[in-house]
């Protein structure tokens, strides 16, 4: 740790009036129209398929509740597919499970991520290259690949099981992330000042650094339950997710071994492509605003 | 040098400090070379290390502070040396010997009140039974730096001059009374008008409440406004050394001569003297010798600065210089 | 210097707004100076001036939510001030140079010098033969007493003081009418200081430019300078010859600068200016000074105070100094009077 020494007398800036910092950043949170359509997105889809999973009948997606491939109609706003599913029932039923498995993978990444990211950076040490070695390993490897191989061999029965076997490569990402975050933080000069004011090693960890990370603890979750949902939806594509549970994988996967753009069944493709691109548009818009309340220049030109 | 009769309250001896290495195993050149200092019980006094950027201050505060460790030599603090101290002997030192550091605004953590530099060593430290008492301390303290409490208690750094998260830094050391103060180019990044008064301060902390300080600047004129004794560090080791009036006004290194002719007076009469050596001597990759640390650039250089690093002579009643030039004519500190 | 030649830089009741959503914030509020040819000119004041500001409205590279109010900025008697973007572009740099702080460390690290400075010349004049321009780079590194194989290193080979030598051969390549420096010399040890500093003027008469200098450190703007103003919130509060202002300064906050300057020559026990500078949203009425002013009087908290001559070639914003510029008040000549409450609300 060194003391630099920098030129110049600080400019003197505008004291704001003291406003709660809470409030400040929520009014700025919802000032951001990425974010707050990224919110609108994940949000509105998130409660759409939640409410509707009271409302619409579970029945109606097994199999052969209804007619084979029906065009849409009042009584199946989506028609139904070759197996006389309801497809409007598939989606409502079907988008909540595969959100509920970004979210727990997204957890529990991000947790990880934030213990094992600041046990890295901030002890350093062997730990930090043990730890960080293997981050870089998990990230380097083809996780669908390993998933796959995994989840043909381990019957992933149910979301939360999938859920759990998505996560071993969910904290990869974000322990990097805190790691660096971390190491740049502790050569900050209000480390030296907690060390001279009593504070042990593991008190400044806590008190000083973890505060500081929670904008890019944010960002990370967000970038886990991407990272998250799109390897899932990879492996229900292929026939490897929950069986039981209807997502939108499976939709997928069946629309696909269907033929059902090949036979113009544009209700049974159209709806859980479409509800994807919204999921990940979402996700990735709330990601980038995320990325500029962490990083202030970029807030500064989105202004 | 005069033993001392009691414990000291700090002392530095022999300190050096050489960071890495190289695999090759050539030695790099040392921060800090061989530098020792005392502070007696008793008589507070303020110090100044005056140096430019690569003379070893900084490495000199992180010494002191106990933030890394020496590669040879000791530090003891009340006669126990850092290294061998307990848990409990540690904890008393790190509330006794405080910092006040250059830059007013990274010192604090952006998440929290700035009342939280004064919380958490309190709570800490135990400085207090009571919240009551607690605001009550920090009352004091901050108007003892000029402060109204009302006006920055609660408020958040970035809310604040620069000027005030200095002045409230100095509360901070003021408020844990400790016995030293290593204060790193405090007032460097503040206006004028207002670095005066935080120089003030710092004299009244000392003559009111014994307070000593590790004034560490390369600004001399701050220096010579607030100490009682000077070192001058160049490249690690000590050009001269002694009492700040004889030290500036009359320096004997050819180093300290260079470095009060270069301050810009600020009285257009009295102008910079003469040119400065070309601008090859500011080529920064200058072999490492084993002698005087300055020969590259001194004009009095001489055959036997080459070959080992002179003894500091005496030069006055309480001067010291590092340097050939006196080995004829004075006294040479015995090596302790 | 002739009288009767126009003046290098004449800048009139220039304004500097930046627009806040909480209203202007005036960073530099109706300044007027002139600056004679081969002069170096400087700003002394403190944090929040309006010195850097200046400089930048000069240069016209004040950003967004800034914006030059109204004024006017004649350079040899062209106003730049309202002249589009394209011809501003050209006149930076090949009639007034900027030595940015911390230029340094804006040299690119992965060319060597000689390509540095090479483009900053090809940029602006165009394509030259490559002997020429070989020429021209080695006579501006003899120009900054720079030996000439610094032209084949890279900057990290360079100490701060070189580095900052090459950063002026670029901003002196087109030979400017104009050099502004600001803080040239902030991050240099003082031995490197006092060398670099007096390569700079060596150019600046060489070229025989004008030069604006701002900086913190009053020691070396005394050294350095022929003129200069002294910037308080946003206004010029005293403009004179750098002898005037250091030993019979007019203005109070000068006074009250120059007698806590820090000097190896005598130790001063006191000084300073109790309370801090004003907000620049909303400033104190009449003279922005004033809460801060030993001297202050009741004209003083309404009336804003013009720039006005009070004594030879000496300017100063103050209502002690009536319209002949005689002195309306006795005062006590000197320090600051510490009787001032110390939290004296701004």
């Amino acid at each position: 740790m060194t003391i630099a020494s920098v030129p110049g007398t600080l400019p003197q800036e505008l004291p704001d009036q003291a406003q709660p910092q809470l409030w400040t950043n929520v009014r700025y949170w919802l000032g951001n129209w990425k974010l707050t359509i990224g919110l609108i997105m994940i949000v509105g889809l998130t409660s759409f398929s939640i409410i509707g999973s009271l409302i619409v009948d579970f029945d109606r997606t097994k199999v052969a509740s209804a007619d084979f491939n029906l065009r849409p109609s009042a009584e199946y706003p989506l028609g139904t597919d070759n197996v006389g599913r309801d497809i409007w029932a598939l989606m409502i039923h079907g988008i909540h499970p595969s959100l509920k498995v970004g979210l727990i993978a997204g957890v529990i990444g991000t947790l990880l991520g934030v213990i094992l990211g600041i046990v890295g950076g901030y002890y350093g040490g062997w730990l930090d290259t043990v730890i960080s070695t293997t981050a870089d390993i998990f990230l380097t490897i083809p996780s669908l690949l390993i998933l796959i191989v995994l989840a043909s061999y381990i019957r992933t029965t149910t979301i939360e099981f999938t859920a759990l076997v998505i996560a071993i490569f969910a904290w990869a990402g974000p322990t990097r992330l805190m790691r660096a975050q971390t190491l740049s933080l502790r050569e900050r000069a209000f480390i030296p000042l907690a060390k001279l004011s009593g504070q042990n090693d593991f008190e400044i960890a806590i008190k000083q650094i973890l505060p500081n990370l929670l904008p890019y603890v944010m960002a990370g979750f967000v970038g886990a339950v991407s990272g998250a949902i799109l390897s899932l939806v990879g492996i229900q594509v292929l026939g490897l997710g929950p069986l039981f549970t209807p997502n939108l994988g499976m939709i997928l996967q069946a629309a696909y071994l269907g033929a059902a753009i090949f036979r113009g069944m544009w209700w049974w493709w159209i709806p859980p492509t479409a509800t994807l691109m919204v999921i990940f548009i979402g996700l990735f818009l709330i990601s980038i605003a995320l990325d500029e309340l962490a990083n202030p220049r970029l807030r500064e030109r989105a202004k | 040098m005069i033993k001392s009769m009691s414990t000291p309250l700090f002392e530095l001896r022999n300190l050096t400090k050489i960071y890495g290495g190289g695999l090759l195993g050539r030695q790099a050149a040392p921060a800090l070379d061989d530098f020792s200092l005392i502070y007696e019980e008793g008589t507070p006094k303020i110090t100044t290390i005056a140096g430019e950027s690569g003379s070893g201050k900084s490495t000199l505060a992180n010494l002191a502070l106990d933030f890394v460790h020496p590669t040879k030599g000791q530090i003891l603090y009340k006669g126990k040396d850092l290294s061998s101290m307990s848990r409990n002997e540690r904890f008393t030192f790190r509330r006794e010997v405080q910092a006040i550091f250059q830059d007013p605004f990274g010192t604090y953590n952006p998440f929290y009140k700035v009342d939280a530099v004064f919380e958490t060593a309190i709570g800490k430290f135990k400085l207090a039974h009571s919240q009551t008492e607690a605001r009550k301390l920090m009352w004091e303290a901050l108007e003892v730096v000029g402060l109204r409490p009302n006006e920055i208690l609660g408020k958040y750094p970035h809310q604040l001059s620069g000027g005030q998260r200095q002045r409230i830094m100095v509360a901070r050391a003021f408020l844990l009374k400790p016995r030293i103060i290593v204060a790193d180019e405090p007032v460097s990044m503040i206006d004028a008008s207002l670095q005066v008064r935080i120089l003030d301060i710092f004299r009244n902390l000392k003559e009111a409440y014994g307070i000593s300080f590790l004034y560490i600047t390369h600004d001399l004129s701050t220096a010579y406004q607030i100490s009682d004794d000077i070192y001058v560090l160049y490249s690690g080791s000590v050009m001269e050394n002694g009492n700040v009036d004889d030290v500036i006004q009359n320096p004997q290194h050819p180093y300290t001569q260079l470095l009060v002719n270069s301050i810009p007076v600020p009285d257009p009469d009295i102008r910079w003297e003469g040119r400065s050596t070309s601008s090859a001597s500011e080529m920064i990759l200058q072999p490492a010798n084993n002698g005087c640390k300055f020969y590259q650039r001194c004009p009095h250089a001489m055959q036997r600065c080459v070959a080992s690093p002179p003894p500091a002579y005496q030069v006055g009643n309480n001067q010291y210089a590092a340097c050939y030039l006196y080995a004829d004519t004075r006294q040479a500190l015995a090596a302790d | 210097m002739t009288l009767h030649e126009a003046p290098a830089l004449q800048v009139e009741n220039l304004r500097v707004y930046y627009w806040t959503n909480r209203g202007p914030v005036k960073a530099v509020d109706d300044i007027s100076f002139t600056i004679q040819r081969n002069e170096r000119f400087g700003f002394i004041g403190e944090s929040g001036c309006g010195k850097t500001t200046t400089i930048m409205a000069i240069l016209r590279l004040i950003k967004k939510p800034g914006k030059i109010e109204s004024g006017r900025i004649l350079l040899n008697g062209h106003d730049i001030a309202a002249i589009d973007k394209e011809e501003m572009r050209q006149t930076r740099w090949n009639k007034i140079s900027l030595i940015p702080q911390g230029a340094m460390n804006s040299l690119n690290p992965v060319m060597r010098v000689r390509d540095q400075i090479g483009d900053t010349i090809l940029t602006h004049k165009g394509a030259i033969a490559s002997n020429v321009l070989r020429a021209e780079i080695h006579a501006l590194l003899d120009m900054v007493e720079l030996p000439a194989k610094v032209a084949d290193m890279y900057p990290h080979e360079l100490s701060g003081g070189m580095k900052q030598r090459v950063c002026i051969a670029m901003a002196t390549a087109l030979e400017p009418e104009l050099i502004i420096a600001d803080e040239p010399t902030s991050a240099l040890d003082v031995v490197v200081q006092k060398a670099v500093m007096q390569t700079l003027i060596g150019v600046q008469e060489r070229l025989g430019a004008s030069m604006i200098l701002i900086g913190h450190d009053m020691g070396l703007t005394a050294q350095v300078l022929d003129r200069v103003g002294v910037m308080y919130a946003g206004k010029l509060v005293e403009v004179a010859s750098i002898r005037d202002l250091y030993h019979t300064p007019q203005h109070p906050y000068t006074q009250a600068l120059i007698a806590s300057l820090p000097s190896v020559r005598e130790k001063k026990r006191g000084g300073g200016i109790p309370g801090l500078p004003p907000f620049l949203l909303n400033p104190p009425p009449g003279c922005r000074f004033h809460p801060r002013c030993p001297h202050a009087f009741d004209t003083c908290k309404s009336v804003t105070p013009d720039l006005r001559e009070v004594r030879a070639d000496h300017l100063a914003a103050c209502h002690l100094y009536d319209e002949q510029g005689n002195e309306t008040w006795t005062k006590a000549k000197g320090r600051a009077n510490d009787k001032v409450d110390v939290n004296t609300p701004v």
